[in-house]
């Protein structure tokens, strides 16, 4: 096990989240810089097709319109189409041309002590890695002993196989919790009508 | 991709799940209970500090079955407490060897505090010499940790990547930096917990306070030192009251080992001690004397 191998690994698995992780910006005074994840609306989905972002509900607040960076500093402007305070997500709408989906993993397989990497802006500063493992098994929460910051919110945590497993929502006495795929996954899907209202 | 990141993630989760079956919640305390390892047999160790009540103690097994247990015994020198189950299983846990202990290792922590088992991720930031903790314990390696403190790490084990226990983790004995009992230490520390109950401590019976000592006196002593203890109270019944030390008294050494501070005579008042005699070499009215004690035995051990 040599530390370039490992290296070469978390690098490229960054690369591949890099890909599906925009910024998000409300613009108001004081709002700091959140994440989302590209998220596929449906299973099989066609890659280059997707057009729904993920992201916490506290990151767009109660704005319906939002500012997305995508990778390459392409910017757009997003619609944001459900939010829920109690669950900490949101999904907001973009054009869609040509984005790449997150390829989504299944909480329920990760163990206690596997590796898991988070996406985000910590302080502004875009697309970081953090490493860590994942805590304890919970299915209300992905309970993750990673070093997050303000701006991890809304990105991916993801597996060593570089499957999103979830979207890092806030840190509770330093350790970071995620909100589980399977439960973003019931929210975009019962956003659908909306989108298609679109 | 990702072959070797995967890799080693599979063997953390690996160490994490082998030694979890041997994790323990442990319910003596309010709030969230703590965490233990299934050591041995039937003997659960855990972090001292954590066992806030000595009865009505409810262990909860990786399982999830739950058993009442006995305090064995408690060292708050070593912060290590002892708890015996009526269900016996497990055998002796795999625990690496003192020299396994290496600066930059990955190491797991692992908890309990609750039903389900936790970790974090960390490294060994230092490895040191013995040491002695200021309750007076002896810890056989210092083992500093650069990891996340979260609910149920003190007494839960320290875990390598390959699945061998390190020590046992406690978050008190350093200050606040985590850091780990060695496995070496808390084997000898069960031992003496499951025979007397408590780590036997030697005794003086004597309250003593460091003072300067007058200049001559201090050069005539070999090695020279300007530092000793003076007796400030004595228990007329203990074993330097009745081996003839008197109040006023200035403590230089004992046994040719300088002492200094009160921390220095504990250091040398170890469980081998008890019952021996001991030469204490003394300053008394301005001249150098000596008194022979027969050292004893802390009563109530180290109960507190």
């Amino acid at each position: 096990m040599s530390a370039a191998a490992l290296a070469d690994d978390l690098g490229h698995i960054a690369d591949a989240l890099r890909r599906v992780t925009v910024e998000i910006r409300t613009g108001g005074r004081g709002r700091g810089l959140g994440a989302g994840v590209v998220w596929p609306e449906r299973q099989g989905q066609g890659q280059g097709r997707g057009r729904v972002v993920v992201t916490n509900a506290h990151v767009v607040g109660t704005r319906s319109r939002c500012i997305v960076g995508f990778a390459g500093g392409r910017t757009e402007e997003g619609r944001v189409v459900r939010a829920d305070d109690r669950r900490d997500l949101a999904v907001v709408v973009v054009s869609g041309d040509g984005l790449e989906t997150a390829v989504v993993g299944d909480p329920a397989q990760l163990r206690t002590g596997e590796l898991v990497l988070a996406l985000g802006h910590p302080f502004g500063v875009s697309r970081a890695l953090a490493l860590g493992i994942v805590h304890a098994a919970d299915r209300r929460w992905i309970q993750a002993d990673v070093r997050l910051a303000p701006g991890f919110s809304g990105g991916p945590l993801a597996d060593t196989a570089g499957r999103v497993v979830g979207i890092n929502a806030m840190i509770a006495h330093g350790l970071g919790l995620a909100v589980p795929a399977p439960a973003i996954e019931r929210f975009v899907r019962a956003a659908e009508p909306a989108t298609e209202a679109a | 991709m990702g072959s070797t990141l995967q890799m080693l993630s599979d063997n953390l989760a690996a160490a994490a799940e082998r030694v979890g079956q041997r994790v323990v919640a442990i319910k003596a305390r309010r709030r969230i209970p703590s965490s233990g390892i299934l050591w041995r047999d039937g003997i659960v160790v855990t972090a001292q500090h954590t066992i806030q009540r000595e009865e009505d103690i409810v262990i909860t097994l990786a399982d999830g079955t739950t058993s009442p247990a006995d305090l064995v015994g408690r060292d708050p020198g070593t912060d290590l407490a002892a708890l015996r189950l009526a269900k016996a299983n497990g055998g002796p846990i795999d625990i690496a060897p003192l020299e396994a202990l290496r600066v930059g290792s990955l190491v797991l922590a692992l908890g309990r505090p609750g039903r389900e088992l936790t970790a974090a991720l960390g490294l060994v930031s230092a490895v040191g010499d013995a040491w002695r903790t200021w309750h007076g314990g002896r810890i056989d390696r210092l083992i500093r940790l650069d990891i996340g403190i979260y609910d149920g790490f003190s007494g839960g084990p320290l875990v390598d990547a390959d699945g061998h226990v390190l020590g046992v983790n406690t978050s008190t004995l350093l200050r606040g930096v985590p850091t780990a009992v060695p496995a070496a230490t808390v084997d000898r520390v069960l031992a003496q917990l499951l025979e007397h109950g408590h780590v036997p401590t030697g005794y003086l019976g004597v309250g003593m306070q460091s003072v300067r000592l007058p200049e001559q006196l201090a050069r005539s002593l070999e090695p020279s030192r300007s530092i000793g203890l003076m007796v400030v109270s004595v228990d007329p019944d203990g074993p330097a009251g009745r081996g003839g030390v008197l109040l006023g008294d200035v403590i230089t050494a004992i046994d040719d080992q300088a002492v200094s501070e009160p921390a220095d005579m504990l250091a040398q008042l170890d469980a081998a001690r008890v019952g021996k005699a001991a030469r204490l070499g003394l300053v008394r009215a301005g001249q150098l004397a000596s008194v022979t004690v027969t050292v004893g035995q802390r009563p109530g051990g180290n109960r507190r």
